[in-house]
């Protein structure tokens, strides 16, 4: 009798090892892609999270994103990945002005902006031209200039690895590998960068204090920033023309390309327009502006000081330009600071 | 009761009758689409030198793709149509040129497709079949699809040979601009369908209309000759809606 018990533990042991065994290879495959929506601080100033209809996050599409993200074997000549330009140590940019670290080696004309807090951006890249990431990963995916894919090759390398196919199976219950869910996949882990833990976040929580020189360039912030970069994700979300230059070159092999948001709308208010970046982790992500031309957050506040170019899409706000006296400028600086976010930077979950 | 069994051997034969006439022909039937492209008369043949625009300049063709979508099939007689839902069909021509819809018996006598992508599938390219992505008819700088691509080489009076891109598609969400509708009368074609289980529709696309009637484009005095949006894109697609397609 005890033998028979004992027989009978060792095989149902031996049925647990294999049934762990199976989910190493295809998590969940009984019962489908965990579903799940980020929890939000309060300080993002959102109610929700918001997420598109046919993409749904979960689990393991955010792992097959991950996984996309840092496989340099996407681009052309296999040395590039997504994180060659969005790299999480700098809030996923690339400290660079224009990167010449595409495939073909030539400078781009935008500088790549930091990946976090994207799900409320309505229009992404600098200029808003895209709508949604599921659909903006094709852009610097195929970009001659930047990883350079056929994605039809692509599509060739990922069914033919060992082990992509059991991700893809994962995360959308789905045997067939297309462009369509590479998009999805990547838009679920772009779309999981939530930036939301920095000095600033936990005093509005009331977890810390912030000193005197902080809180002082908070005011300084509310006055005079916070009109476009507003508090919360501290930015807008919206288009100006900051008054960089006084006109705007259009050679036509270049496609617009600085003519701002109006080469999208088509509207003579943005001509020269960007969509203003938020604030957030602002001490990481240098050089600044759409084109990297200024390489401090000084050299920033020299420009709203006295380098306004005024023409007639300048934003109103800009008129005068901004003057700040030294110590509000310090004060400010300060405050700028409490804006890194080292969770977010260090944070396992997003790095290789 | 012997009544009632004549009776029904009687339906029975009505019955089968009228699946006999049915019979004739099946439920839905295959109409099969072509296309056909010729630039100031001389078909459309890729890197060949030999083509001039109506603007007077000569001119090397590299790329002409363009999306058809939303068909409906027509009877102006009792007022019913049929559209074929999820039908966008890229024509390229380097690739294909044709494409075939089931459509369900019956007669008809109008036919209207579209040139692009209507709104509720033009805001995002993560899409399968000739939506794909891969068929370089998305853009990388914007979202959505370009409805109508013309690329290729232009000189005048022995200027400079430079660039023609045209890249028609839509720059507002908001509207359906450059989406256009493109009606034919079957009938007047002798093209009406409804009376055989195949039909062919065989259609032929001229290229200068692309820049002629209503809208006249002198390329060669265009400050840019990359169109891409705004008012020129605007034009040409009020061309191709006008008189880009005529029924064979």
């Amino acid at each position: 009798m005890k033998s028979q018990r004992l027989h009978k533990y060792i095989l149902f042991l031996g049925i647990g090892i294999l049934t762990s065994c199976l989910d190493n290879v295809s998590p969940n495959e009984e019962t489908g892609p965990e579903y799940f929506t980020p929890v939000l601080s309060s300080t993002l100033g959102q109610n929700d999270f918001p997420q598109l209809e046919r993409n749904p996050m979960s689990k393991e599409g955010v792992l097959l994103g991950k996984t996309l993200f840092y496989d340099p074997a996407l681009s052309q000549n296999g040395k590039v990945s997504c994180a060659s330009c969005h790299d999480p140590s700098m809030s996923f940019t690339d400290g660079l002005g224009l990167s010449n670290q595409g495939v073909s080696g030539k400078p781009l004309h935008r500088h790549a902006p930091p990946l976090f807090n994207l799900a409320w951006h309505k229009g992404l890249f600098w200029d808003g031209g895209s709508v949604n990431l599921e659909s903006l990963v094709f852009g610097p995916l195929t970009h001659p200039d930047e990883m350079g894919a056929d994605l039809n090759e692509v599509l060739h390398y990922l069914r033919g690895s060992s082990t992509y196919p059991a991700l893809f199976k994962a995360a959308f219950k789905s045997d067939s590998i297309t462009s369509a869910l590479v998009g999805r996949s990547l838009a679920q882990f772009t779309r999981n960068l939530i930036s939301q833990d920095s000095k600033y976040d936990q005093w509005k929580r009331n977890e810390i204090e912030l000193d005197d020189p902080e809180i002082q360039g908070y005011q300084v912030y509310q006055k005079n920033c916070s009109s476009c970069h507003s508090e919360g994700l501290f930015t807008d979300l919206s288009y100006h023309n900051n008054g960089l230059d006084a006109s705007y070159p259009n050679p036509a092999e270049l496609e617009g390309i600085y003519l701002g948001r109006y080469r999208i709308s088509f509207e003579e208010k943005d001509r020269g327009a960007y969509k203003t970046p938020s604030l957030r982790n602002i001490a990481l992500t240098a050089p600044y502006m759409h084109d990297g031309r200024f390489n401090t957050l000084d050299e920033v506040l020299d420009h709203y000081d006295h380098g306004v170019q005024v023409n007639e899409s300048l934003a109103p706000q800009l008129t005068d330009g901004i003057q700040l006296s030294e110590k509000e400028r310090s004060d400010l600086l300060a405050f700028l600071n409490t804006l890194t976010d080292y969770e977010f930077i260090h944070n396992k979950a997003y790095q290789q | 009761m012997k009544n009632i069994a004549i009776l029904l051997i009687a339906i029975l034969g009505f019955t089968a009758c009228n699946n006999n006439d049915k019979d004739e022909l099946p439920a839905s039937m295959e109409v099969n689409f072509s296309f056909a492209h010729s630039l100031n008369g001389q078909a459309l043949e890729l890197e060949n030198e030999a083509y001039t625009l109506p603007s007077g300049e000569s001119f090397t063709p590299r790329k002409f793709k363009y999306y058809i979508s939303n068909i409906t099939f027509a009877n102006s007689t009792n007022n019913s149509s049929y559209k074929v839902e999820d039908g966008y069909f890229l024509i390229d021509q380097a690739g294909k040129t044709s494409f075939s819809v089931e459509v369900p018996t019956a007669a008809y006598d109008q036919l209207t497709f579209y040139v692009g992508i209507d709104k509720s599938r033009n805001h995002s390219t993560d899409q399968v079949g000739d939506l794909d992505p891969n068929n370089d008819m998305v853009w990388n700088w914007n979202t959505g699809y370009k409805f109508l691509v013309l690329e290729g080489e232009w000189e005048y009076q022995s200027s400079e040979r430079q660039g023609l891109i045209v890249h028609i598609g839509n720059n507002d969400p908001e509207s359906e601009q450059n989406f256009k509708a493109i009606s034919f009368d079957l009938e007047d074609a002798g093209k009406s369908l409804g009376s055989s289980a195949t039909a062919n529709l065989s259609f032929e696309a001229e290229l200068s209309e692309l820049f002629i009637n209503p809208n006249t484009l002198n390329i060669h005095e265009l400050e840019s000759t990359s169109i891409m949006g705004g008012d020129l894109a605007i034009q040409i697609a009020n061309n191709y809606q006008e008189g880009l397609f005529s029924l064979k």
